[in-house]
């Protein structure tokens, strides 16, 4: 069911596994100043940031052989981290909706 | 109103019982910090009070100190709201009162016992009135019952001056956290020879609090003080909340699963732990941009600087502590060789210090703004080097203890676990490397700068807002 | 939440952004998750009762075996084998013997806070080495000295310290001779928990064979 790392790829697979994070916050950081901005310069380098994150999540895969059954945590982590900022900012923008007028 | 001046009276009952909480939450944060200082020098010094007051004896009080006095900062938290909250005085004062004096001698007589008996015979009186033996609940079991007594008459508190006064959704998601809080205590009041049955209820008071719990808490108390500071409206804070609630059981219920990789436990946990820790930092990094979002559309002034930069450290810590440190070895494929070293611990402080730490400072300083009779706290302020520099030392020394622990961590797993397979031999050959030895003469530099940032945190609590006659009402005109 | 419906007359927000469905999302979604946990928690249950026929979590008459640790192709991780009698310190006990044994051992092993040095199946602190086969490991030398050497070390663990160049060394937990078989039959019933394969790659002491032979 598991088959754990290569004891040399340890350090490799941490890091790649905290790059993953870092990735995802810049993604998210970017995507929303992005859209704050209205800034198509920005949301490329968001996009960027996620392609990033996308090759951290395959070389975790990779190190971490995350076949068969795992692969399915592969596929969400990638939809999961690319939905979850542009689902937040359209949240944030309809919970808001009308926060001026209470103000 | 004179500001600058400590104005005891001014506040609500609640807000004075509150403070008795926040003053007993630092001097134990000081405790806290002090024992672990005194166990990081065994690492390096062996003999130092050896036979006397050994590493267990110092990391235990380390642990638990810091368990109590993040309670502390959170009861004491929702004394100061529940009040106004509610719109109506607390319904048991006296009670309040009682429950705070018996819950701080408990304590007291706890740690006394910890220090002075220390340990005791194997057998069933030694669980109930020395030390139960289990990492953060070690608490014998007369105090277990003791806490959840006290629990119980915060409850009776909390809820009983909602249910007097207003509800609101703030109070229901607060009042059922608490429940939970308490509820979750008794899985670890019993006795078991099973092992493996002990670990596995074990994490449930461990890591449902502090996973789940804890963290819906902090929302609760975020939502209220949003509300307050910023003048957010309340059906946005609330709906935001519930959203939280949602995101934080939704991954972190079952993310409780990456504690049962290794314990005894079925397979299958192999695979639930993988998946709910793989979710777990999507909400922490989607927060983000919820931030961003409220951040670039209020351009909000703050009126209280050292709580707002708190309150940025502690998004950041978070994220840090909780999400980048805790993703790097929560998969079981690397957990394998990661599990029970430094890697640990070098979590577990940055995501302690991140999450809740950071808050609750935060919140004490919101608290003293009013006690100094809302003075002044923004730029200029006399003596405002204090909360800068305590902020940095604090923040410097708990990141280079961090990485310090995570150097130590990854030779320790590579070393003893990956290389040696966990021998006792292998276990020293780890700890005897020198990045390892190195690495721990860091993390006792580091330590000492941030118990230089606490103490001159304490000396800020104290003074900050002396001598300064502008009033923090002057920056909302 | 008498409020929720208070801006519903202006450009309130979709209903996918209201507090009211945020609400009942918190409330299914909590109570969803502590479901499934309160599932698997009873399944679990059942699966490591010690002695279960899952074979997690050994009954405490294990400790009449010899105990192994070795590599499973098929679920490729180690494994614990439990091989034929050799009953610990010579003396076969009965089922509820074994347990009133262990039990005295983990009782111990709590009083006496050992696990704010050392980790039980990795948990715990990481100032001493882990426990989880401290029956097996080759420190030890061999099986015909274990038994003999364990109670030496742990009836003074200050004069017999092998510190292997740390200086670090195990306090007196001054324990009675009971306490010490105690404690011995727990660790070597600890080792014979099935752990996922936790530690890996260990090496266990030379001992004789795990077969079990004609005997079951």
């Amino acid at each position: 069911m598991v088959d754990p790392v290569d004891i040399h790829r340890i350090a490799g697979a941490a890091l790649l596994g905290g790059a993953i994070i870092l990735f995802g916050a810049g993604y998210a950081i970017l995507h929303a100043l992005s859209r704050l901005s209205g800034s198509s310069v920005l949301a490329g380098f968001s996009l960027l940031c996620y392609a990033a994150l996308a090759a951290c999540v395959g070389g975790l895969a990779v190190l971490l052989h995350l076949w068969g059954l795992w692969l399915v945590l592969v596929a969400l982590m990638l939809a999961g981290y690319f939905i979850a900022p542009r689902f937040i900012w359209r949240l944030s923008e309809q919970v808001h909706e009308g926060d001026s007028k209470e103000d | 109103m004179t500001a600058g001046r400590v104005n005891y009276a001014s506040l609500s009952a609640g807000q004075q019982l509150a403070v008795k909480y926040f003053v007993v939450a630092m001097a134990l944060f000081l405790a806290q910090m002090l024992f672990g200082l005194l166990a990081a020098w065994q690492f390096l010094d062996p003999e130092f009070l050896f036979g006397i007051v050994d590493f267990n004896v110092n990391r235990m009080v380390h642990i638990n100190a810091m368990v109590v006095w993040l309670l502390y900062g959170f009861i004491g938290s929702i004394f100061w709201l529940v009040e106004d909250e509610a719109g109506v005085p607390l319904v048991g004062l006296k009670l309040a009162n009682i429950t705070f004096w018996v819950l701080t001698v408990a304590v007291a007589i706890v740690v006394v016992v910890y220090l002075v008996v220390q340990s005791g015979p194997g057998d069933k009186w030694t669980l109930w009135f020395i030390n139960e033996g289990r990492e953060y609940i070690e608490a014998p079991r007369w105090a277990d019952i003791g806490i959840v007594l006290c629990m119980a008459a915060i409850f009776y508190n909390v809820a009983g001056t909602f249910v007097r006064g207003k509800w609101s959704g703030i109070a229901g998601v607060l009042v059922l956290d608490l429940i939970a809080l308490a509820g979750l205590y008794f899985a670890g009041m019993f006795y078991t020879t099973n092992l493996p049955l002990d670990q596995y209820w074990w994490w449930w008071v461990i890591h449902l609090w502090v996973e789940a719990t804890w963290e819906v808490m902090v929302g609760c108390i975020m939502a209220w003080g949003l509300m307050k500071t910023l003048a957010t409206p309340r059906r946005i804070v609330t709906t935001w909340l519930y959203i939280e609630v949602a995101l934080m059981f939704g991954s972190g219920i079952l993310g409780l699963g990456h504690h049962y990789f290794w314990i005894g436990t079925p397979e299958y946990w192999l695979g639930v732990g993988g998946f709910f820790s793989a979710l777990e930092p999507i909400p922490l990094v989607a927060m983000v941009v919820h931030a961003v979002y409220d951040a670039g559309r209020h351009s909000f002034r703050s009126n209280n600087h050292p709580a707002l930069a708190w309150l940025i450290a502690h998004a950041f810590g978070n994220f840090l502590g909780a999400g980048v440190w805790g993703f790097m070895q929560t998969l079981p494929q690397i957990n394998l060789y990661t599990h029970g070293t430094q890697w640990s611990s070098s979590h577990g402080h940055l995501a302690f210090f991140g999450a809740y730490v950071t808050i609750i400072v935060a919140f004490i300083y919101i608290a003293i703004q009013k006690l100094r009779g809302d003075v002044w706290m923004s730029a200029g302020l006399r003596g405002g080097w204090r909360w800068k520099w305590s902020l940095a030392l604090l923040h410097v020394g708990m990141v280079g203890m961090t990485i310090a622990l995570l150097i130590a961590g990854y030779e320790q797993s590579f070393v003893e676990r990956a290389v040696g397979g966990s021998t006792w031999a292998a276990y020293f050959d780890g700890q005897t490397q020198p990045w390892f030895v190195e690495a721990m003469w860091w993390r006792m530099g580091f330590g000492v700068l941030m118990t230089a940032g606490l103490v001159i945190l304490l000396v800020d609590l104290l003074r900050i807002g002396a001598g300064e006659t502008r009033s923090s009402k002057s920056l909302a005109r | 939440m008498a409020e929720a419906s208070q801006d519903e007359d202006t450009s309130g927000p979709e209903w996918w952004a209201s507090e009211d469905f945020w609400r009942k999302c918190a409330i299914f979604v909590t109570a969803g998750m502590a479901f499934v946990l309160v599932v698997l928690t009873y399944h679990t249950h059942t699966v490591i009762l010690a002695g279960a026929e899952s074979g997690r979590v050994p009954a405490y008459s294990v400790i009449n075996h010899r105990i192994g640790y070795a590599f499973d192709d098929d679920r490729n991780m180690m494994v614990p084998v439990i091989g034929p009698l050799a009953p610990l310190f010579g003396e076969e006990l009965s089922e509820d013997e074994a347990r009133a044994l262990v039990d005295h051992g983990k009782l111990t092993v709590q009083a006496r806070n050992c696990m704010n040095c050392h980790t039980l199946l990795g948990n715990g602190a990481y100032y001493a080495p882990d426990l989880t086969k401290a029956w097996l490991d080759p420190g030890w030398g061999n099986e015909e000295a274990r038994e003999f050497l364990m109670t030496l070390f742990l009836k003074d663990p200050v004069a017999n310290a092998r510190t292997y160049g740390t200086n670090r060394r195990m306090p007196n937990p001054e324990l009675t001779d009971e306490e010490v078989r105690g404690v011995i039959a727990y660790l070597k019933w600890m080792s014979a928990i099935d752990t996922n394969g936790f530690p890996s790659g260990f090496t266990v002491l030379p001992q004789g064979s795990l077969s079990r032979g004609t005997e079951s």
